[in-house]
């Protein structure tokens, strides 16, 4: 496995003994790298920007003001995205922004909801129709396995760190990844061929 | 190293750095290269628009923040978060206006003061305005009072002793410009026409309103601009000469408003905004007086805004608890702001001119 150049593990945990040391251009360079990608992922649970960079901003925050007695975590960025986990649900549920009266744990009370993507940042047509079409079929999924896809693709983590965040085995992870490829590959495929045989002619409405 | 992509299948396309450069962190390097690699590879497109379309999708909106924006968010958490506040007191900028004002009470000057200008301010200020150079008059106080000058366009200029001022004898019709050594008081006739600039060793001052005062003692470490009432810009000499020689619409300067006032720093040729030592209630504040009981801190802050023209920033929501009940008389400004900082919990510091409130919140 190629390693990222954007999570190479070794000038993460260098910025992070930086940042340990009261490094002010080190705490920069880590919002410069991981700022956006954290905002991304809280996004996911409530959809509101200001509300998701006010949680992002405080995950920093908590960061700098502790730094003396924090530990080196394994993975920075892992560790970046589970305390933005925690604290958009931790936020969203303080502030009763999601008010589910029946729930017996915050973290189920919350979703990790559907994806609909915005068609504007898309030019080409066809690749509009695409990604509205991948994402109906991600949308067809549990909610634990599009959280595991997404962190699996868009945030590009191993397994261990998914297990992490989401506080799950490592096994159950890949259980998870297996299962939603499978079925995203075998509605894809009816997918393709349905357009195949819509453009040659072979089906009419 | 080089990659076969041949063999890639779409969620290798998804996890492959360049191809995310590319798609996530729209790097346009990335684009380049894969829009290069597409035509040069035909038959891999439905594999690719796939990878694309599967990374939209997972990021639905692009709620990025520019560099700029991100270098903010860090710069406001390295501000508000500081280990240590220096109380204002202590803050580089007071002990180095504290000194000037030593420096000017000493009279340390008066040694240098008649000398004359210098080749090199004389041979600047023949650039930036010749009318001071060829058909001047100048005055010089040597009492030891303050001396009234009166100009022909109506302005007044309080001119302190062992300072000295020249002037043409007849203003240019776009322009009045006067040179200044030592300290003055300038109270100036409006005319938006002819702006008003006085040129000192180090810095200028444009006059957008009404009165000032500048001291600038020629051979003294610092000279410095305090604002009365109106609004001036002031710039560095340095700053001027340069839009001289390039024909430059736009200037470096910076705006003064009442109680606010630009330091020059020799050293670092470079203008430093902060707040005058003693604060003075506006002419056009509210009559309203300064007493509180137990009034919302917003509300406390809104009214010294008010009274003395200057901004306070605090964060409202985590004062929102904050409540005042003070009768203020005769206190300083400064008095005033250690009274609320002690019953709030808070301290404050001075940047820019504006006042910062620092607060653990009063609940």
């Amino acid at each position: 496995m190629k390693l990222s150049q954007l999570s190479s593990p070794v000038s993460d945990i260098q910025l992070w003994e930086q940042l340990k040391n009261g490094s002010e251009l080190a705490l920069g360079k880590l919002i410069r790298k991981y700022f956006n990608l954290l905002q991304n992922y809280g996004f996911k649970f409530i959809k509101d920007e200001d509300f998701i960079k006010d949680c992002v901003q405080e995950v920093f925050i908590e960061i700098w003001n502790r730094r003396d007695n924090i530990s080196i975590p394994e993975s920075v960025k892992a560790y970046l995205l589970s305390s933005v986990r925690k604290k958009v649900l931790r936020e969203s549920f303080r502030q009763k922004i999601v008010r589910d009266e029946f729930a017996t744990d915050i973290e189920n009370s919350l979703n990790f909801i559907e994806f609909s993507p915005e068609w504007t940042i898309i030019e080409q047509e066809s690749l509009s129709e695409m990604t509205q079409k991948v994402s109906e079929l991600l949308n067809q999924l549990p909610k634990r396995q599009r959280e595991v896809i997404y962190l699996r693709f868009y945030q590009n983590l191993e397994r261990d760190e998914i297990a992490q965040i989401m506080e799950l085995n490592p096994q159950s992870v890949s259980n998870h990844l297996q299962a939603a490829f499978k079925t995203f590959r075998e509605n894809w495929t009816g997918f393709v061929l349905l357009l195949h045989l819509i453009s040659t002619g072979k089906i009419f409405f | 190293m080089k990659i076969d992509y041949h063999k890639y299948n779409f969620e290798d396309f998804a996890r492959d750095e360049s191809f995310r450069q590319w798609i996530i962190y729209r790097d346009s390097q990335a684009e380049a290269f894969w829009l290069e690699w597409m035509i040069e590879n035909p038959g891999f497109e439905s594999k690719i628009n796939l990878a694309r379309a599967f990374l939209y999708a997972l990021e639905e909106k692009d709620t990025s923040l520019g560099n700029s924006e991100l270098d903010a968010v860090a710069d406001e958490i390295i501000l508000e978060h500081k280990p240590k506040r220096i109380p204002f007191l202590k803050s580089s900028i007071f002990r180095w206006a504290a000194s000037v004002l030593l420096i000017a009470g000493m009279g340390v000057t008066a040694f240098y003061f008649f000398k004359p200008l210098t080749d090199k301010s004389l041979s600047t200020l023949e650039k930036i305005s010749p009318v001071l150079i060829e058909n001047y008059i100048e005055k010089a106080n040597n009492s030891d009072k303050t001396q009234e000058i009166k100009l022909e366009d109506g302005s007044n200029i309080t001119l302190y002793p062992k300072s000295k001022i020249r002037y043409p004898k007849v203003f240019t019709l776009k322009k009045r410009e006067v040179y200044l050594a030592g300290q003055a008081f300038f109270n100036i006739a409006k005319n938006p026409k002819r702006p008003f600039w006085v040129y000192t060793s180090h810095i200028s001052t444009q006059v957008l309103g009404t009165s000032f005062m500048i001291k600038a003692n020629e051979n003294a470490k610092d000279v410095k601009v305090e604002v009365k009432t109106g609004k001036v810009s002031v710039y560095t000499l340095k700053d001027l000469e340069e839009r001289h020689e390039k024909q430059q619409v736009e200037l470096a300067g910076i705006i003064l408003t009442p109680n606010q006032q630009a330091s020059y720093s020799k050293n670092d040729d470079r203008l430093i905004k902060s707040i005058v030592d003693h604060p003075d209630k506006l002419d056009s504040a509210p009559a309203e007086e300064l007493h509180f009981s137990e009034t919302r801190i917003s509300k406390v802050f809104d009214q010294l805004e008010r009274t003395y023209g200057l901004t306070i920033i605090y964060d409202s929501n985590n004062m929102k608890d904050c409540f005042l009940t003070a009768n203020f008389e005769n206190e300083s400004l400064f008095e005033k702001l250690n009274l609320i900082c002690k019953v709030t919990h808070s301290s404050y510091e001075i940047s820019d001119a504006q006042i910062i409130i620092h607060s653990n919140g009063c609940e």
